[in-house]
């Protein structure tokens, strides 16, 4: 009998029901849980479901750098699902200037003492790791004894600066106790808490950073399959649609267009995905092109089959791996360039985000934390995608063995 | 080979050919874009409380009331008798290749050593990094090129100033003009015309004519020469022709544009005060460009680096790689001659491209230095609503964007000779 109707022939044993219970956990365990197997299987059912199974694709997943990209995103996820319990202001006191009665906004952008500390301790750790690795290579190549002593020297001035600044600051703490408890990184222009915004830009920025890409890859995937399948004049037609929009600027078509609606939000994320559907096309196309030229496809058109099931069940199934990997690569461009539209100052005023603080923090040139931490989390959510891209890419790519 | 030869001189006509049609769809497409724009240039000139009558007479004269296909045509039959009409809003009254003219100078002065030199180092990068794969090497490579790659430009570029401008206030503070000498027209410095004797321009069109002639004959001599016996001198040789010939038509054009249009100098700095022999002007354009290109360095630094060691290390995998090893070729050649070749094909696309696109990719740079550049200005004017300044501005990025892809599309034949267009 064949192997895999002897599998079949066994799972058909079971009840439905009890199947499914069961399966989920399961599949689970046998994916996450290194070496672990059903007791229940035979050596048979074992070895067909580690064919059938994705459990090396998972394997090759979670290398460091992906669970680092992964962990990266799900900070910034947490952030945007549970932004009112972190945060003790409203959506509203953030983004909407605050006039209280019979006088101008307040308007304090100075920084909090603990980010002097942050310097501090960051240049003193610096100061340590240096002089006590220079002392290890002096004592390993045996240089003379005074060298030693010096860099000893040093490297115990770096603990005692640190104790110093510890000390000196947190005495201006004490001094200054507004401003440490109400903003822990400071206020931006009209007194926006710094921290608030930041996490309740979190939601701002996962929409920006998924609704564009499915748009404009939707479009992509039905414009380019479409050209790539049927050729002929639609693909002529497609592709000359393609090239006239390729060689605008999307940067500049952007900013002449964001105004032109209104500068909403939901407008600025319908026009960046409309926007990207050619060059998604293009990218699509080019995929299509390749998978069609397999002798599957050939043999299935051959043997009778419709074009249409052709195409959305051997092409486009072979061609989605790739298109997955570019997905997060574009969610890490739509991240970067929504924030640099709003560099430019068209950004959405009514919603907190990061690439708007930054253009606020360009006001006062001694406020680098008001600069510093909106971009750090610009940076975070980027590289993010981008790890997991680059893990996916790694995984799904059968020739790059890891 | 003669057959290829011709066969590329159709398609690069085809080509042209195919750019004139597009041109004039992009500039109409462009005009009806900035004229449906929300903005009212001449209530941002003058104000809206003003004397409706000086208000109404304003809209007439610049064609406000005219129905759009009059406009429009107007517009393109003064377009193509090379009168692109003149700044609105913001370089008053200047003419619009008169503004081109001096600011594209000033983002290839920012984007020479970015796009030049850097792809350079970051091809060596991604090639150290992929060959010691999994090593601490690759790792601290990896690491800084996904920090340059995944942190905004404007945010580097931020950073950059708030912790060096504080200290150095002559990096950042202001526009690029702090120490103008001359000043000849409103926004626009330069020395002015009656300081440069006709001599010293004849002499520098001279010199740069000679450097054409050269570098054409170079490159003649030893690029069929290379062809034929693959020598390594003559392709160095043909390397250095070609680069002449460049950086002299560019030179070349500028000079014919500001002899006709602007009345003074190169619209180089870094040349001009070498002409006039200024030192304070040389070390003040100097100082304000060092910021710019460094965050401009970083940025596609990152991007080359990382692509050239994907695709490194997908070619490293491949079957022929471990045929010239097996053979005993020496592990710098199987690099360098055999992976590498075959490497740098989606990377040339990222350089070649880069150069084109790099004028839209300094834009966050130059908006957060104040560098008078095109990005800078383009910004300006769209936020004016100077349209004739976006038109004529965007009209001559797509004209340098389509000529890009088409030097591109041709360079990939010498990179990878299995193309062939018809």
């Amino acid at each position: 009998m064949h192997l895999t109707e002897m599998v079949l022939d066994e799972i058909r044993r079971e009840s439905k029901a009890e199947r499914k219970k069961s399966n989920f956990i399961r599949l689970l365990k046998f994916y996450l849980l290194p070496g672990w197997r059903d007791p229940k299987f035979t050596e048979m059912q074992y070895k067909i479901e580690m064919i059938k199974s994705k459990r090396r694709l998972f394997r090759r997943l979670l290398t460091p750098l992906t669970l680092v990209g992964l962990g990266m995103v799900l900070f910034i996820a947490i952030l945007a699902v549970f932004a009112p319990w972190l945060t003790p202001f409203t959506i509203d006191e953030l983004a909407v200037p605050y006039i209280p009665p019979g006088g101008t906004p307040f308007d304090d952008p100075s920084n909090p003492f603990y980010i002097v500390l942050i310097g501090v301790v960051i240049s003193v750790l610096i100061q340590w790791v240096v002089f006590r690795s220079l002392k290890q290579y002096c004592i390993k190549k045996n240089k003379k004894k005074a060298y030693i002593w010096i860099f000893r020297c040093f490297e115990y001035e770096a603990i005692i600066n640190l104790i110093i600044a510890f000390v000196i600051t947190n005495n201006l703490y004490s001094l200054f106790p507004l401003g440490r408890n109400d903003h822990p990184l400071g206020t931006t222009k009209s007194a926006y808490d710094l921290l608030g915004r930041i996490i309740w830009g979190a939601r701002t920025t996962l929409t920006i950073a998924a609704i564009p890409v499915i748009i404009s890859l939707s479009g992509g995937i039905v414009g380019g399959t479409i050209s790539a399948y049927f050729g002929g004049w639609v693909d002529t037609i497609l592709m000359r649609f393609v090239d006239f929009m390729y060689s605008f600027p999307t940067i500049i078509l952007v900013i002449i267009i964001t105004p032109m609606l209104g500068g909403k939000l939901t407008n600025m994320v319908f026009i960046w995905g409309l926007l990207f559907i050619p060059s998604n096309m293009r990218f699509v196309r080019s995929l299509v092109l390749q998978v069609k030229q397999n002798i599957y496809v050939t043999a299935a058109i051959t043997g009778g089959a419709d074009k249409v099931k052709v195409m959305f069940k051997h092409v486009f199934p072979n061609a989605i791996s790739s298109i997955i990997i570019s997905l997060f690569g574009a969610m890490a461009f739509s991240v970067l360039g929504f924030a640099s539209i709003a560099f430019l100052g068209l950004g959405d005023e009514t919603f907190a985000d990061w690439g708007t603080d930054i253009l606020y923090s360009r006001a006062r040139m001694t406020a680098i934390g008001q600069a510093f931490f909106p971009g750090l989390f610009i940076g975070i959510t980027a590289i993010g995608f981008i790890l997991l891209g680059d893990g996916l890419r790694d995984a799904l790519d059968p020739r790059l063995k890891i | 080979m003669k057959g290829k030869s011709q066969n590329m001189i159709k398609y690069i006509i085809k080509r042209v050919l195919i750019m004139v049609p597009m041109l004039i769809a992009v500039l109409i497409f462009t005009w009806l874009l900035s004229h449906m724009m929300s903005v009212n240039p001449v209530a941002n000139r003058i104000g809206t409380n003003l004397d409706p009558d000086v208000y109404e007479r304003e809209l007439r004269r610049i064609g406000f009331y005219d129905p759009w296909y009059v406009q429009l045509g107007i517009y393109l039959v003064h377009f193509f008798t090379g009168d692109w009409g003149t700044s609105y809003l913001v370089l008053p009254n200047i003419p619009v290749i008169d503004i081109i003219g001096t600011i594209f100078p000033k983002t290839i002065e920012l984007m020479i050593f970015p796009t030049v030199v850097v792809p350079i180092i970051a091809v060596k990068l991604g090639v150290l990094s992929a060959k010691n794969k999994n090593t601490s090497k690759d790792v601290i490579i990896r690491l800084a090129a996904i920090l340059g790659a995944g942190f905004p430009v404007f945010w580097i570029a931020t950073l950059l100033q708030r912790f060096v401008g504080i200290n150095l206030s002559r990096f950042t503070y202001g526009a690029i003009s702090i120490e103008v000498v001359y000043s000849n027209t409103p926004g626009l410095d330069g020395p002015p015309s009656d300081n440069l004797p006709p001599s010293i321009y004849s002499v520098v069109f001279l010199i740069f004519f000679v450097r054409l002639i050269i570098g054409i004959l170079l490159f003649s001599k030893n690029f069929n020469k290379y062809r034929a016996s693959k020598q390594r001198k003559n392709k160095n040789y043909a390397i250095l022709g070609s680069s002449m010939i460049i950086l002299s038509v560019i030179f070349l054009i500028f000079l014919v544009i500001n002899f006709y249009g602007f009345s003074y100098g190169t619209g180089f700095r870094i040349i001009d005060s070498f002409l006039y022999n200024e030192q304070v002007y040389l070390w003040d354009t100097l100082i304000h460009l060092l910021l710019p290109m460094i965050s401009m360095t970083l940025v596609s630094l990152a991007g080359i680096t990382r692509l050239t060691r994907s695709s490194m290390l997908e070619v490293m995998d491949q079957d022929y790689i471990r045929t010239a090893r097996a053979k005993g070729v020496l592990e710098k050649d199987v690099v360098n001659k055999h992976a590498l070749r075959n490497a740098l094909i989606p990377t040339s696309n990222l350089i070649i491209g880069g150069v084109a696109s790099g004028l839209l990719g300094s834009l966050y740079i130059e908006v957060t230095f104040n560098y008078p550049g095109f990005g800078y200005y383009m910004v300006q004017s769209i936020f004016a609503g100077d349209f004739l300044v976006i038109n004529g501005l965007l009209v001559f990025a797509i004209i340098i964007i389509l000529t890009g892809t088409l030097v591109a599309d041709v360079m990939y034949t010498i990179i990878d000779p299995r193309i062939v267009y018809r």
